[in-house]
């Protein structure tokens, strides 16, 4: 009996060092960013995955290796992309929501403390997490500018195969299957610099949240 | 009917160790990127080390239940010449321990091979013994590299869902996939050795693909 009620107390004692109630609304939802964060990084990696596919395809389609083939592939993998893509435009919008949920929620806090130089100290932090959100935002809308328009052209090239698929169609579309190749290097490289500043971004959300 | 159950059953027991490995580098290539952009992303591989490295591995291998199915790693080897990294050479490992601390996990590795000795080894498929080759852990991205860093066989990097796994390296087959290389360069009798010496060149169609991948070298 005694032993239970050590046991019962000694976990009594250790509830607020480990419970997640005791974070503050900020912190809680910089936990959810944070994760939101990582769901983004995820399908952006499927992303780059599913173009890398597109590009092998039209490699091939170009040098007429089993051009019906790979036109199919090519079909399949840009659709995927594209829903792969609409995803990541929901993650993004739910990244910046929650953003400006958390800038509310830590200057609601603010506002709460009576110190002077207290406020000024938490207020400049909250204002170097809005700088470092910005730029990341900025960094995205870019990357997904560039997608939009990479998108377009390869949504046309299949339109253009779709209605006339010959070697010489082939042939006619090398500038733009060019064009499309270089600006899906392009994006690769892009997206590989963005995911690091969003892992980096993130890595300081969370330090806000308490954990490295 | 009891023989072709005893098959069904041995093949089924074979899977998980043959035929979810030897992928296309078509396939491989992105996900070798993914595993790579990931370590030099979260700081795991040393950059500078990679300048010093004279080829690299770029490996999932999965782990099974010992004495089901071992582990089977899928990846590819490149070697760096005066002429800058090689294409992709397709390999894969059977069995031993290569970085399996915990049957039934997927691990992303990636081997710096420190010189042109380790290189060959990899390409000519041998059988690495647990004593055959000095491997340990690599200095983390943004450590110091000392001379002995750069003078081992291997610096091993591990990646598994965070975790950090210790080196448990050895008693593995290495294998050339050759119909995977044959089939990506369209030379049915290519060799690793002439991939690994720019004889074979990534072919024009696959270059933007493979483009990712020498730009996380950088």
């Amino acid at each position: 009996m005694k032993n239970t009620l050590f046991t019962l107390m000694a976990l009594c004692m250790a509830l607020p060092l480990s419970g997640h109630s005791q974070n503050s609304d900020s912190l809680n939802i910089a936990g959810d960013q944070s994760a939101s964060m990582n769901k983004l990084d995820d399908l952006m990696g499927r992303a780059q995955k599913r173009l890398s596919y597109i590009m092998t395809n039209l490699g091939e389609l170009s040098d007429n290796n089993d051009a019906n083939n790979n036109f199919d592939k090519f079909k399949e993998n840009l659709e995927d992309l594209v829903g792969i893509r609409s995803d990541i435009k929901d993650r993004a919008e739910r990244v910046r929501e929650l953003q400006g949920q958390r800038i509310a929620a830590w200057t609601k806090e603010v506002s709460g403390m009576t110190d002077k130089d207290m406020r000024k100290l938490t207020n400049d932090q909250i204002d170097a997490a809005k700088a470092d959100f910005d730029a990341l935002d900025k960094q995205m809308r870019e990357v997904g500018g560039d997608a939009n328009d990479l998108t377009a052209l390869l949504q046309d090239l299949q339109k253009y195969y779709a209605s006339s698929f010959s070697p010489d169609s082939i042939k006619t579309s090398q500038p733009m299957v060019q064009k499309a190749l270089a600006a899906a290097q392009e994006m690769l490289k892009d997206t590989d610099a963005l995911r690091d500043s969003i892992n980096k971004s993130k890595k300081k959300v969370k330090g806000t949240a308490g954990g490295a | 009917m009891k023989t072709l159950l005893r098959l069904a059953l041995a093949t089924l027991l074979a899977l998980p160790g043959t035929v979810l490995r030897a992928e296309s580098l078509d396939k491989l290539i992105p996900d070798c990127a993914e595993i790579l952009g990931r370590m030099k992303r979260e700081d795991i591989l040393n950059m500078d080390l990679v300048k010093e490295a004279k080829g690299i591995v770029i490996l999932n291998v999965t782990g099974f239940s010992i004495g089901i199915g071992g582990s089977g790693g899928d990846g590819i080897l490149m070697s760096k010449t005066d002429k800058g990294w090689s294409g992709p050479v397709a390999i894969t490992t059977d069995g031993g321990t290569l970085g399996i601390d915990v049957g039934g996990t997927d691990n992303d590795i990636v081997i710096l091979l420190m010189n042109n000795g380790a290189v060959s080894k990899w390409a000519a498929g041998e059988h690495f013994g647990s004593s055959s080759a000095s491997a340990v852990m690599g200095p983390k991205g943004g450590a110091a590299v000392d001379a002995t860093m750069k003078t081992r066989d291997f610096n091993v990097y591990i990646w598994n869902k965070g975790a950090k796994l210790g080196v448990n390296f050895g008693g593995f087959d290495v294998n050339i996939n050759n119909e995977g290389n044959a089939n990506y360069y369209d030379r049915p009798l290519i060799s690793a050795k002439d991939i690994l010496n720019h004889v074979a060149e990534v072919p024009e169609s696959k270059k933007a693909a493979m483009a990712r991948i020498y730009d996380l070298l950088k």
